[in-house]
C-alpha cells in the first residue's frame, strides 16, 4: 500500500472513531445499564408486562411500599446514607492532606492502603466487626469489648461507621485531584490576612465544593445501595433498610417484583434529587479558580503532639478497616463453631473439608474467567466514560450519563439482575434470535453492569487531570494516536488503570447476586459454591472458602503488582497522577 | 476561534477519537461473547436422548441426587444450586420463557401458586416408588407437584445443658420464665418459617386467632431473627429457637446437647417437586425420568445420605424406606397440614402483618 492510500484509509479511519464513539458508548451503557434497569423499574406501574401481576397500569404497589417497616427501611437508609457520606467526606479530607501535605511516612502508604479498603467488601468488613466484638471471643475476655459498646457498633452507629469508612476510597479519589490542584496558594492567602485556622478553613473550602459534593454523592449512593452491611449488621440488630426491602419483595415467595421495583424507585429519585440539588448550588456561583497555574503544595513537617495525631489517625483508619476484617475473617475459620477463644478451640478442620468435600476448581475456573473479562471490559469502558464525564462541556448527554451512573450505583445488583432477566428472556427477543438468558455471556454483562458505574467514578480522578494537550503533543511529534496514547497518557494512568482492573476483578470473582440470577443452569461460580456450603450448614467451611476466594484475589493483586513491578517501563512506575503525592 | 482555543478543540477530538478505539473493540468483545454464547444456550431441543434435565433446587442433597440420577440414566443433569427465594424468584421471573425442567424446594405452598398460574405439569405421579399413607396426604388434587420426603418446619430446638425442660406447647411459650427467650426466623426473609405461621394460625381457628397469639407472644419478649435463630440459640442469645427440624438434628453432631422437640401441631414442610408445565415434550420426559428416579429405591438411598448433617434428616415418606437414627419415628410426630392453596395465598398478608407487629 502507497504512503498515499495509507494516509487515506487512516484518515477514514479516524473519522469512522470519531463519529462512533459516544454512539457506541451510549449503545453499550443502554445494553448494559439503561434498558434492564428501565425495564425493572417500569414494574412498580405496569406489574402486567412482564407477567408480573394483572393490572397494565397502577400505583397500588407504592402505597404498599411506601408504609410500614418499608417506609421505615427508607427513612433509615437515607439517614444511614447521609450520616455514612459525612463521615467519608470528613476521614478522606483529612487523609488527602496528610497524603499531600505532610512528610509523614504513612503518607506515601495512604494511596495504596485506600485501595486496599476498596478491595475489601462491606460484608466482609460487617463480619469481622462481628467476629470481633461477638461475646465470648478474646477481645471480650479482655474486657476490650463492653455490652454498651457491643450494641452501639453492631446497631446504628456501627452500620454509618462502616459504611462511612467503606467510602473513604471514593471520596478521596474524588477529591485528592482537587486538592492537589489548589495548591497552597489560597490558604497563604488567607494566613497573610490574618485568617485563624478556622477561618482559613471556612475560606478555602468553598474552593473545592464541587470536589466535596462529588464525594459525598457517591459515598451516598453507595451507601443506599449497599446490602453487604444491610444483610449482616443491619438484619441482625433488626434495622429495616431499602436494599433488605428489595431482598425480602424478590427472596421470598410469592415474589413480589412490583413492590421491589417501587422501592428501586425511591432510590433513583433519592439520587435524582440529591443531583439535581448539586447542579443547582454549583450554577450558582462560580468556582473555577484552578489554572494551569497551579503548583503543588510544598509538604510540611509536623512535630510533637501534632505528628502523634496525625500519625494515630491514619494508622487507626487503616487499622480499622484494614486489620479488623482480616482478623475477623482468620478468627471465624480457625475457631470451632460456637466456641470461646483458647489455643484448644483453634482447628484447620474448615480448610479441610474446602478441599476434600467438594469440587473447588471448576468454580474457581469460572470465576477467574469471568472476572479477567469483566475487570478488561470495565477498565476499557471506565475510561471512555470517565473521559466524557470529565470534559469541560458535558452537555446533556454527559450529566445523563452521570445520572444513570449514579442511580446504577444507587440499585442492588439483584434488581439490575432481574431486569436482565425479564430484557433478555422475552419469547419475542428470543425469536429474534437474540437469546441470552441462560449463558456466559449474559452473566458477564451483569458483571459489567454492576462492575462499571463505580469503577468509572473511581476513574473520574486520573483522568481528568489528563489535558487534552498531552494527546496534542504527541501527535505534532508525529505519532498516531495509538502511539500518542501509549507514549503520551497511558504513563501517566497506567498505574491507576491498573488498579482499577484489580478493583474490578476482585469485586467480579465474589459477587454473588447476578450470579445467582443469571448463572446458567449447572454452572457455579465461587459466591455460588460458598452459598451451598452455607446452605449444607457448614458455616466453618463456607467461611473457609470465602477465605480462599480472598487469598487467590489477594494472590492475583500480588502477581499484578510484582509484574507491573518489573516489566512495566519505568515511566509507567514512576508517574501516576491518581497517587497524588 | 483563537488559537488557544483552536488548540484545544483539537486535542480534545484527537482524545476522543482515540476514545473509539477501546470502545470498538469492547463493543466487538461483546459480540464475540454473544456469539460465541451460541454454545451455551439453553436451546430447548427435541431430541430426548440428548435432552440435559435442568435442576433449579435448594435441597441439600441435591448435587448427590444430580450425579447419581446422569450415572444411572445418562441424562446430563444440569443443575443450578441456590437457596429457595432465587429459585422461585428465578420461576417467577422465567415464566413467559421458562428454562427449568425441574424445581426441587421445601414447601408445597409456592408450588400450588404456580400451579394456579398454570405453569406445572398436572396429572404425573412417578410409579418407581409406593408413598406411604402420610405421603400420599401430600399429593395434591390435580397431582400438579410430587411430595419427596418430610420434614417439620417449627420444631421447638433447644440446649439440653442450658435448657433442662423446655417449653413443651405453644401456649407456655407465653409463660413468664420463656420471656425474651424464644425466637424464630422472619418469614419475610426465610421462606421455610411461613408455614410456622401458617399451622398455628390454622390450629388456632384462623388469622384473627393466630394475630392475637402473636401479639401476646411478642408482649413476652419473642426474638425474630432476620438471619439463623439457630445461629442465636447456639450463641446463647435464645433458649428456644422455633426452627426446621433437619437444622436442630445437624447441629446435635457438633454439639449433643442440642435436641429437638416436636410440639402439637408441628407444621409438616414437605421437600416436592415440580415440572415446568410449558417445557418441550423431549424435557418433560427427562423430568419424569427424574421424578421416577428420585422415587427409586437407588433415589432415596442418596436422599438420605447426600447431606447427612442436613436435609437428609427428613422422614421418608416412601413405603420401606428407613429414616436417619437421629429422625423420630412419624408416628411420634403430631403433624399438621394447612391447606396450601388456602394458606398460600394468605402468605403475603401475613407476612406484612408479621413485620410490622412482631418482627
Amino acid at each position: 500500500m502507497s504512503p498515499l492510500e495509507q494516509r487515506g484509509l487512516r484518515h477514514w479511519y479516524e473519522l469512522a472513531l470519531n463519529r462512533l464513539g459516544r454512539p457506541l458508548l451510549w449503545v453499550i451503557l443502554a445494553v448494559v445499564s439503561i434498558i434492564p434497569t428501565v425495564a425493572f423499574l417500569a414494574l412498580a406501574f405496569s406489574p402486567r408486562i412482564f407477567s408480573q401481576g394483572p393490572s397494565w397500569f397502577t400505583l397500588g404497589v407504592f402505597h404498599q411500599a411506601f408504609s410500614g417497616t418499608e417506609l421505615a427501611g427508607m427513612r433509615n437508609s437515607l439517614m444511614i446514607a447521609v450520616g455514612a457520606a459525612l463521615i467519608a467526606t470528613l476521614l478522606a479530607s483529612g487523609l488527602a492532606l496528610i497524603a499531600q501535605r505532610t512528610d509523614l511516612r504513612v503518607a506515601t502508604l495512604i494511596p495504596a492502603l485506600l485501595w486496599g479498603v476498596l478491595l475489601v467488601p462491606t460484608y466482609v468488613v460487617s463480619v469481622g466487626w462481628e467476629e470481633i466484638l461477638a461475646s465470648g471471643n478474646m477481645f471480650s475476655q479482655m474486657g476490650l469489648v463492653s455490652p454498651g459498646v457491643r450494641g452501639a457498633l453492631l446497631g446504628p452507629v456501627g452500620i454509618v461507621l462502616i459504611l462511612g469508612f467503606s467510602g473513604v476510597p471514593f471520596a478521596y479519589f474524588a477529591m485528592a485531584p482537587a486538592i492537589v490542584g489548589m495548591g497552597r496558594r489560597f490558604e497563604e492567602a488567607a494566613r497573610i490576612h490574618g485568617a485563624g485556622i478556622a477561618k482559613t478553613t471556612r475560606t478555602v473550602a468553598p474552593i473545592v465544593l464541587p470536589a466535596i459534593f462529588a464525594a459525598m454523592i457517591i459515598v451516598f449512593a453507595e451507601s443506599i445501595g449497599d446490602f453487604g452491611v444491610a444483610s449482616t449488621i443491619a438484619a441482625n440488630a433488626n434495622i429495616p433498610v431499602a436494599t433488605t426491602n428489595i431482598m425480602a419483595a424478590i427472596g421470598t415467595f410469592p415474589t413480589n417484583f412490583p413492590e421491589a421495583a417501587a422501592v428501586g424507585w425511591f432510590l433513583i429519585i433519592t439520587l435524582a434529587t440529591v443531583l439535581t440539588f448539586q447542579n443547582w448550588l454549583l450554577r450558582k456561583k462560580n468556582y473555577a479558580v484552578l489554572s494551569g497555574r497551579s503548583t503543588f503544595a510544598p509538604r510540611s513537617h509536623p512535630g510533637g503532639w501534632r505528628r502523634v495525631v496525625l500519625n494515630v489517625f491514619a494508622y487507626g483508619f487503616f487499622t480499622l478497616t484494614l486489620v479488623v476484617p482480616a482478623m475477623g475473617a482468620v478468627f471465624s475459620t480457625l475457631l470451632k463453631p460456637y466456641t470461646t477463644f483458647s489455643l484448644h478451640n483453634l482447628s484447620l478442620s474448615a480448610y479441610v473439608d474446602v478441599f476434600t468435600k467438594q469440587s473447588i476448581m471448576q468454580p474457581i475456573m469460572v470465576s477467574l474467567k469471568m472476572s479477567v473479562i469483566t475487570a478488561t471490559l470495565t477498565v476499557i469502558l471506565g475510561v471512555a466514560v470517565a473521559k466524557v464525564l470529565t470534559s469541560p462541556r458535558p452537555g446533556w448527554t454527559g450529566r445523563l450519563m452521570d445520572a444513570v451512573l449514579v442511580g446504577s450505583v444507587a440499585l442492588p445488583a439483584l434488581v439490575l439482575a432481574a431486569g436482565f432477566i425479564f430484557v433478555f428472556n422475552l419469547p419475542f427477543t428470543v425469536h429474534l434470535g437474540i437469546n441470552l438468558y441462560g449463558t456466559l455471556t449474559l452473566l458477564g454483562i451483569g458483571y459489567l453492569a454492576i462492575s462499571l458505574p463505580s469503577n468509572s467514578r473511581v476513574l473520574i480522578g486520573p483522568i481528568g487531570q489528563i489535558d487534552g494537550s498531552m494527546m496534542a503533543a504527541g501527535r505534532i511529534h508525529g505519532a498516531h494516536q495509538l502511539r500518542a496514547f501509549r507514549k503520551c497518557v497511558l504513563p501517566l494512568i497506567a498505574k491507576s488503570l491498573l488498579w482499577a482492573w484489580l478493583l474490578s476483578f476482585a469485586a467480579t470473582f465474589g459477587e454473588l447476586p447476578t450470579s445467582e440470577m443469571l448463572a446458567p443452569t449447572g454452572v457455579r461460580t465461587m459466591a455460588t459454591a460458598i452459598l451451598s456450603s452455607f446452605q449444607a450448614y457448614n458455616l466453618a467451611m463456607a467461611t473457609a472458602f470465602s477465605v480462599v476466594q480472598m487469598v487467590i484475589v489477594l494472590s492475583v493483586i500480588a502477581t499484578a503488582t510484582l509484574i507491573f513491578r518489573f516489566v512495566a517501563p519505568p515511566g509507567w512506575r514512576n508517574i501516576d497522577v491518581g497517587r497524588p503525592r | 476561534m483563537s488559537e488557544t482555543n483552536s488548540h484545544k478543540m483539537s486535542s480534545r477530538s484527537s482524545f476522543r477519537r482515540l476514545l473509539a478505539v477501546p470502545l470498538t473493540v469492547a463493543l466487538l468483545g461483546v459480540g464475540a461473547g454473544v456469539s460465541g454464547a451460541s454454545t451455551h444456550t439453553t436451546a430447548r431441543t427435541t431430541s430426548s436422548s440428548s435432552t440435559p434435565l435442568y435442576l433449579l433446587s435448594s435441597e441439600g442433597y441435591d448435587s448427590a441426587m444430580c450425579t447419581a440420577f446422569q450415572k444411572a440414566t445418562g441424562i446430563v443433569c444440569k443443575l443450578s444450586d441456590n437457596s429457595t427465594g432465587p429459585t422461585l424468584a428465578t420461576i417467577q421471573a422465567t415464566k413467559n420463557n421458562p428454562h427449568w425442567g425441574v424445581a426441587w424446594t421445601d414447601g408445597n405452598a409456592p408450588y400450588a401458586a404456580l400451579d394456579q398460574e398454570g405453569l406445572l405439569l398436572k396429572g404425573f405421579e412417578p410409579t418407581t416408588g409406593t408413598l406411604t399413607a402420610l405421603g400420599q396426604k401430600l399429593v395434591p388434587a390435580d397431582k400438579s407437584y410430587i411430595p419427596t420426603g418430610l420434614t417439620v418446619s417449627g420444631a421447638f430446638i433447644y440446649n439440653s445443658k442450658v435448657t433442662p425442660k423446655p417449653p413443651t406447647t405453644w401456649q407456655d411459650l407465653l409463660l413468664p420464665q420463656w420471656k425474651g427467650k424464644v425466637g424464630m426466623n422472619n418469614p419475610s426473609v426465610d421462606g421455610p418459617s411461613y408455614p410456622i405461621l401458617a399451622t398455628l394460625f390454622n390450629s388456632l381457628g384462623g388469622v384473627k386467632q393466630g394475630e392475637a397469639f402473636m401479639t401476646k407472644l411478642k408482649a413476652n419478649g419473642f426474638v425474630v431473627s432476620q438471619n439463623s435463630i439457630k445461629d442465636e440459640l447456639l450463641a446463647g442469645t435464645v433458649q428456644v429457637a422455633i426452627s426446621q427440624n433437619t437444622s436442630g438434628i445437624g447441629a446435635s453432631y457438633t454439639n449433643p446437647n442440642i435436641k429437638v422437640y416436636y410440639p402439637n401441631p408441628s407444621a409438616g414442610l414437605p421437600s416436592t417437586i415440580a415440572i415446568d408445565g410449558k417445557a418441550g415434550a423431549a424435557e418433560i420426559a427427562v423430568a419424569k425420568k427424574f421424578a421416577d428416579f428420585v422415587y427409586s429405591p437407588a433415589g432415596q438411598a442418596v436422599m438420605l445420605s447426600g447431606d447427612p448433617q442436613g436435609d437428609s434428616q427428613f422422614f421418608p415418606i416412601m413405603k420401606g424406606e428407613k429414616s436417619r437414627p437421629r429422625v423420630p419415628a412419624t408416628s411420634t410426630i403430631p403433624f399438621s397440614f394447612p391447606n396450601p392453596y388456602v394458606w398460600g395465598s394468605l402468605e403475603p398478608s401475613i407476612n406484612t402483618w408479621f413485620n410490622s407487629h412482631v418482627a
